[in-house]
């Protein structure tokens, strides 16, 4: 480990410039944004999950009293089929298009078919009522193992399986099919002395974001387009309102709002581009707001799943081999994360022999999306239950087995270059190490309820991506710190930390803000856990590079050579002559000139983020309901700016990936109709469903970022499922391969075992 | 556009006029926690609504040893809970008021509400079947007063005519050596609609043997079910881990639930059984405390 | 692990694809590299172009392109 080095703001705790604002409720979210003369628009969404659209009739809303513009797919330009690298799968823009306003066929239901814009949200309600769509219903096809059929409907008669870049014979649902390998995994599971193979199931899940979508569009007659919105990247939502609307980039302004949440999911449009053409076509700025059912039905959910994961190791407890096939749903078009399940199934192990497939498959549900280390949650809850198997069968202790085969520096990984510093095994090593490991559990609790322990580990990788900023010293010596990356978790905070930190001086001393994208330079979306890590690392190129420009400008103004001055906190100095920072502001302002500087960086960043998590569990076995008593997570976050925002990240994590384990699952009936589409029935957890979480915060550098930091927002997420299904196995001797762990699931299990022993 | 009207009247007599004037496209207003959510969702559909928290006989909530217990229709499940004479007397009640949304939702939801709204699920009403309560119900032609548990009808619907409103409910005092008690089923720790409730009462004579019980369920049925031949089981039976199971049997047997997202036949079943014996030992617990 | 030769990323696959013929055609679609593809230089992603240069001896990686969340 390199040595610890002193740092002044770095590692504390101060006050986030946002939290005055949020808790005394004046933060503006999306659908606050009011603007003089503007109307409200609402969409008419399909009934069915998949069926052809014979004829849309408006003509009847159009003349309903109140309503100023109603919009349908023919109002939509014809969208090349251009493919961008997305947060969580590709985006094809042509599919996202179709995905905003049904093109010939719905796909899923709530798939939007048509808008209405009106004096009021009631007004509109009531003219989409008025709006005649005429359904030829098809069969619709749910799940994903029946989609991979060769006689399966097909959601898309022009779409072929692409496996590594050759195309299928005939169209299927199966969009692509991905092979990672290595070694030779016939040998490996001979060379084994114990074997688990098993079959995964797990069930659509929401990110639960607490905001629903909202945007306000304003389009001038002009053709000048600003749009207000709550989005995890203002650049990401003016390129794809340019690319789906044909309109110029240059014209499209986009004013980012708070967020309350996003997790993924505030990243593709929904309702920005049809805003804007119901703006264009009423004259007045539009706004548009989601309700909680669109929300569930309509964004985009991460995918349900089929996954087989077999696992061998030999007597001494090394993995032999390993090979995982995993199919997940797409939704109505492709792109589902199966790129980063396969890159992540394993990734906390040190594997020569190893296969994986892939396979991103079409169903009518929709377009699936990012959520929070997307897909890893999925692969990693069948790998790390099948890993706790292994061990069961060996006799091994699971953090044992996990420190003995742990990733290292130099290792194999699937679709990239071998690891360069992780801290995989210095977390097992902590969670080992940790008080919850060594306090043991009484397994008994009463006539009927039983305790067990488990523990995982998970894996998510760190992008680096562009990120700009703007920094303008001011008079008084503080400096306005102009950012482009939406604050979900603290960012304002730990960004204007390490520009502080770089530049010498305080925290207070910066104001932070995010800004449109017309006031910033290009940032990508805040995403694959890179904020802290990227625009911190554009902060830290800002400091370094205003202090460049102070010591030019009072090189000049004391007529002495630049290299000459030198810069101390924020004291710059040269021979005799000596500033603090105010006083420097007010020399460059006396010359009539001022310090605004920006930069653009786009560090590498190979490093990836590893968590171990620990949790005890107590199971009703009359009942089947779990209740958690105890949960540890650890991980390697390279370096905590900000200890509060990511432990608190640690613990968001977790408590999201308790209600994926435990209770959230979209429910369909055999139509497709979404069941459970209210926060009553989509069963988020509760503050009375999750203990305090404790967390280990392990720092393992980043060679790849200068203050060693890593992403930290993803990963937690990761190893919950699958920790609580071995706790849950360890209380009652049941392996849960099916998410949610639902009561009546479990029930069902310890009945069936107990039936089957009586 | 839809507009809806608000009345808030402050006698009963105006509030019946109202009724008389609207039939079924009035309804009446307690805390509002169905109402304006169904009125929102368009699943119920309401040109006026009768504010009833004016009219004092629906806010009246007062226990008398010898009486009993009164709950005005409209009155706040939070008052019942927070009466430390009513929760003493009351333990199976006060288990139903407190988990009922949750203390926001406690502020407003009424027990009348509870029970007109006539969802299967609804978690005061096996309490108060237990109790034996009784709705005093108020129309045009005067009073009547219905069993609990003739009540609802069906999802969403009950003996009340169009022109009428509930005025209170009433639960006579409890026998000595008495308890009770409702336990519910749901997958988080609040905010969940019922999977199975279940509420119960019994009484023991002076011996400790059960003079009698009563046994009713929710979200097995369309409607709250009471299963009388449950709580008769017990009669004349010691109060036994056996007695407890076959009573619980008899209750599993009698419920007829079905599949939808809350829960599966099979699991709602075997919760049944599982709670109802749970619920069993709680009340006799608490009839050997009250003594 | 196979070794090729080029100045460029055109020119490496052009080599890869003598020795193993047809796997240009999963590569690049027309004149430029698939969509959805990554490609790593000695470990750093570099932007997916074929006139990219590469150096002697660097570590070239393809792989389908992975984003975050
Ligand atoms: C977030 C939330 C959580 C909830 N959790 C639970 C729960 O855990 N358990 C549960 O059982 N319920 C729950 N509910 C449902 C609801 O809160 C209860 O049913 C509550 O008791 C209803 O009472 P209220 O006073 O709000 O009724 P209101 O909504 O005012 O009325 C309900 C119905 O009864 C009719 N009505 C009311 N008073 C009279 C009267 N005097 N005469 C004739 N008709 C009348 C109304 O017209 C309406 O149709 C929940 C609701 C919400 C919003």
């Amino acid at each position: 480990m390199t040595t610890e080095k002193q740092y002044r703001v770095i590692g504390t705790r101060p006050v986030r410039p946002d939290g005055v604002d949020k808790v005394t409720g004046r933060a503006v979210y999306g659908a606050d944004v009011t603007l003089p003369r503007m109307i409200h628009g609402k969409i008419l969404r399909s009934p069915h999950a998949h069926a052809r659209i014979r004829g849309i009739d408006t003509r009847e809303a159009e003349r309903y009293p109140g309503v100023l513009a109603v919009v349908t797919a023919e109002d939509l330009p014809d969208v090349d089929v251009v493919l961008a690298v997305g947060e969580g799968g590709d985006v094809n823009m042509r599919d996202a298009s179709h995905n905003i306003m049904a093109s010939g066929k719905v796909l899923y239901q709530g798939h939007a078919v048509a808008a209405v814009a009106a004096v009021s949200p009631h007004v509109a309600l009531e003219a989409l009522k008025r709006i005649k769509v005429d359904y030829e219903p098809l069969p619709p096809v749910l799940d994903v193992r029946k989609a991979m059929a060769a006689d399966a409907p097909l959601l898309h008669e022009d779409l072929f399986t692409d496996t590594m870049g050759q195309r299928s014979e005939h169209p299927s649902n199966i969009a692509s099919h991905l092979i990672a390998e290595e070694g030779d995994i016939e040998q490996g599971f001979r060379e084994a002395s114990v074997v688990v193979e098993r079959e995964f199931v797990t069930h659509t899940v929401h990110q639960g974001y607490i905001e629903p979508h909202a945007a306000v569009a304003e389009w001038r007659d002009d053709g000048q387009l600003t749009i207000w919105c709550s989005t995890q990247g203002a650049f990401s939502v003016r390129e794809q309102v340019a690319q789906i609307l044909k309109h110029p980039i240059s014209q499209v302004k986009v004013v980012p709002t708070e967020i309350g949440g996003g997790f993924g999911g505030k990243i593709s449009v929904y309702l920005e581009p049809v805003a804007a053409l119901l703006s264009r076509k009423a004259g007045r700025p539009v706004k548009m707001v989601m309700d909680r059912a669109e929300v569930l039905a309509a964004t985009g959910p991460t995918p349900g799943t089929y996954m087989k994961v077999k696992v061998g190791a030999d007597a001494q407890g090394n993995i032999t081999a390993a090979h995982a096939y995993l199919a997940f749903e797409a939704g109505a078009y492709p792109g589902s994360p199966i790129g980063a399940g396969c890159t992540t199934v394993f990734a906390p192990y040190r594997l020569k022999n190893v296969r994986i497939d892939g396979f991103d498959v079409l169903v009518n549900k929709p377009k699936s999306n990012a959520y929070r280390a997307p897909g890893a949650t999925q692969a990693e809850f069948a790998a790390e239950v099948v890993m706790d198997e292994i061990c069961e069968k060996l006799g091994m202790d699971p953090l044992e087995f996990r420190r003995k085969n742990g990733a290292k520096e130099g290792d194999w990984r699937p679709f990239g270059p071998p690891y360069t510093r992780i801290g995989a095994i210095e977390c097992v090593e902590a969670a080992q190490a940790s008080e919850h490991w060594k306090t043991p559990l009484v397994k008994e609790a009463g006539s009927s309820r039983r305790r067990g322990r488990g523990v995982a580990s998970g894996y998510w990788m760190n992008w680096g991506g562009t990120s700009s900023c703007t920094g303008r010293l001011n008079p008084d010596g503080t400096v306005a710190l102009l950012e482009g990356s939406t604050d979900i978790g603290g960012t304002r905070a730990s960004i204007a930390m390490q520009f502080a930190e770089a530049f010498g001086i305080a925290y207070e001393r910066v104001r932070p803000q995010v800004v449109d994208t017309d006031t910033v330079g290009y940032n990508d979306v805040t995403g694959g856990s890179r904020v802290t890590f990227g625009t911190g690392y554009a902060a830290y190129a800002l400091a370094k590079q205003m202090q460049r420009e102070i010591a030019a400008k009072l090189a000049a103004i004391w007529e002495v050579d630049p290299e000459s001055v030198t810069v101390e906190g924020d004291r710059y100095s040269a021979g005799d002559k000596s500033v603090n920072l105010v006083e420097a502001a007010n020399l460059i302002s006396e010359q009539g000139q001022q310090v605004v500087t920006s930069v653009t960086t786009t560090p590498h960043n190979r490093s990836g983020a590893f968590a171990t998590h620990i949790v005890d569990v107590e199971v009703d076995v009359e009942t089947g309901k779990v209740e958690i008593l105890r949960y540890t997570a650890v991980q390697d976050v390279g370096k905590a700016i900000h200890p509060s925002y990511v432990e608190g990240q640690m613990q968001g994590g977790v408590a999201q990936g308790i209600g994926w384990a435990l209770n959230e699952e979209y429910i369909y009936d055999e139509n497709g109709s979404l069941r459970n589409a209210s926060l009553l029935d989509y069963r988020m957890p509760t503050a009375l469903d999750i203990p305090m979480i404790e967390t280990i915060l392990v720092e393992v550098f980043n060679p790849d970022h200068p203050y060693g930091v890593r992403g930290v927002g993803e990963v937690p997420i990761v190893p919950p499922p699958a920790a609580i299904s071995n706790a849950i196995y360890d209380a009652v001797g049941v392996r849960m391969t099916t998410l949610p762990i639902s009561p009546a699931r479990l029930c069902a299990e310890i009945m069936a075992k107990n039936s089957a022993r009586a | 556009m839809h507009a809806i009207q608000y009345a808030a009247p402050r006698t009963l007599q105006d509030a019946l006029e109202i009724l008389q004037e609207y039939g079924a496209k009035a309804r009446i207003l307690a805390g509002g926690t169905d109402l304006i959510v169904q009125a929102g969702t368009g699943a119920r559909s309401v040109d006026v609504i009768v504010d009833g928290k004016r009219i004092p006989e629906l806010m009246h909530l007062a226990f008398d040893p010898a009486d009993g217990l009164t709950i005005g229709a409209a009155v706040p499940c939070c008052r019942i809970y927070e009466d430390p004479q009513i929760s003493r007397r009351y333990p199976g009640l006060a288990d139903a008021v407190s988990i009922i949304g949750g203390m926001a939702i406690q502020g407003r939801a009424s027990v009348g509400g509870n029970l007109c709204n006539a969802s299967p699920a609804a978690d005061s009403v096996p309490a108060l079947i237990a109790y034996r309560a009784t709705a005093l119900i108020v129309g045009p032609k005067g009073e009547r007063e219905v069993p609990v548990e003739r009540f609802c009808t069906a999802p969403g619907r009950t003996v009340l005519g169009e022109d009428e409103l509930l005025l209170s409910l009433h639960l006579p005092t409890p026998p000595p050596r008495s308890g009770a008690a409702y336990l519910r089923f749901i997958p988080r720790n609040e905010m969940d609609i019922a999977e199975v409730g279940v509420g119960v009462s019994l009484t023991l004579d002076e011996q400790g043997t059960i003079s009698g019980a009563r046994i009713a369920l929710a979200a097995v049925a369309p409607t709250p079910l009471f299963v009388p031949e449950a709580g008769d089981s017990l009669a004349g039976s010691a109060p036994t881990e056996e007695s407890f199971r076959r009573a619980a049997q008899i209750a599993r047997d009698a419920s007829r639930p079905i599949n939808d997202i809350r829960g599966t036949i099979e699991h709602r079943k075997h919760l049944v059984g599982v709670l109802t014996r749970r619920a069993l030992e709680r009340a006799l617990e608490r009839a050997r405390q009250a003594g | 692990m196979v070794s090729a030769s080029g100045s460029t990323l055109g020119e490496l696959i052009e080599s890869l694809d003598s020795q193993y013929p047809g796997l240009k055609a999963r590569l690049v679609e027309g004149e430029r590299l698939r969509s959805g593809l990554a490609v790593f230089v000695n470990g750093i992603q570099i932007p997916s172009r074929l006139n990219a240069r590469i150096a002697a001896d660097a570590d070239i990686y393809f792989s389908p392109a992975i984003a975050g969340g």
